[in-house]
């Protein structure tokens, strides 16, 4: 059975952090997802929520974050999270060399690595002032 | 014998409990950190202190015992990395064991287990590190 889209409106503070993740994760159960990738799927919203909470409004004030998720079948979640910050499309960040040793390894970097590894499918697009990321997993 | 213990423990708008605990155990000139929870993007500054805490006071052989530890996310990886930078720079050591479900799933696809000894429990840890 399919699931019509749900949606969240946020800040974009790390406060919102786990009222984000609960709420996406509610999506996956709905969409039947293991106990595994339930976490995947945390992480995958963990790391995009944040690079909007850190990259996307730099003026200081509490900036709006939208998620909407839906099951248009069942074993296929699809996720938006779009905010009104500047311009930033997270999914030109280049490959981390994941084959460099402790001191050449940057601290951090990881993040858009393993939503690209976890994700079926990973899009951005600019819509006017958003910035809008769909992914879909199943 | 057990000398320390930092607990983060909130509530979410929904009532979920997300927590890290970190526990702290010597074993001769090794700290073992016990880390158990979620070290998403809120609990990781917590991590990251607890371990640069040790590493300030000279104790550099850190065993970081992720048993209980069921989510990490890349910042949580980052503070890995920061830690067992300054471990070597003070010429120490630092190694993971009892990664288990996505916390070693997600160490393996970033292959930082080829970047610090990783260990398939404690008693192996201690006696390998």
């Amino acid at each position: 059975m399919s699931v019509a889209p749900q949606c969240l409106s946020l800040t974009h503070t790390i406060q919102s952090l786990a009222p984000a993740t609960e709420f996406v994760r509610r999506g996956a159960q709905e969409a039947g997802f293991s106990v595994n990738r339930l976490a995947e799927v945390e992480l995958v919203l963990e790391e995009l929520f944040m690079n909007v909470a850190r990259h996307a409004y730099l003026d200081g004030l509490p900036g709006l974050v939208e998620i909407t998720w839906s099951v248009p079948q069942p074993g296929l979640l699809c996720v938006d999270i779009a905010d009104r910050g500047i311009a930033f499309n997270p999914l030109t960040r280049a490959e981390p060399d994941l084959n460099a040793s402790l001191n050449e390894r940057p601290v951090g970097g990881l993040g858009i690595f393993l939503i690209r590894r976890l994700t079926q499918s990973l899009e951005y697009r600019r819509d006017g002032n958003w910035n809008r990321v769909h992914f879909e997993m199943f | 014998m057990k000398i320390g213990e930092i607990a983060l423990d909130t509530l979410n708008c929904l009532g979920r409990r997300l927590c890290l605990t970190i526990e702290s155990t010597k074993a001769g000139e090794k700290i073992i950190l016990k880390v158990s929870g979620r070290m998403d993007a809120s609990c990781a500054p917590a991590f990251e202190k607890a371990c640069q805490d040790w590493v300030d006071s000279g104790s550099v052989q850190i065993v970081l015992d992720f048993g209980e530890l069921a989510y990490i996310s890349s910042l949580g990886l980052g503070s890995l990395v920061k830690i067992a930078k300054q471990v070597k720079n003070k010429g120490g050591s630092l190694c993971v064991c009892s990664m288990t479900g996505l916390v070693k799933q997600v160490v393996e696809m970033t292959r930082l287990n080829l970047v610090f000894p990783v260990y398939p429990s404690l008693d192996s840890a201690l006696a390998g590190g």
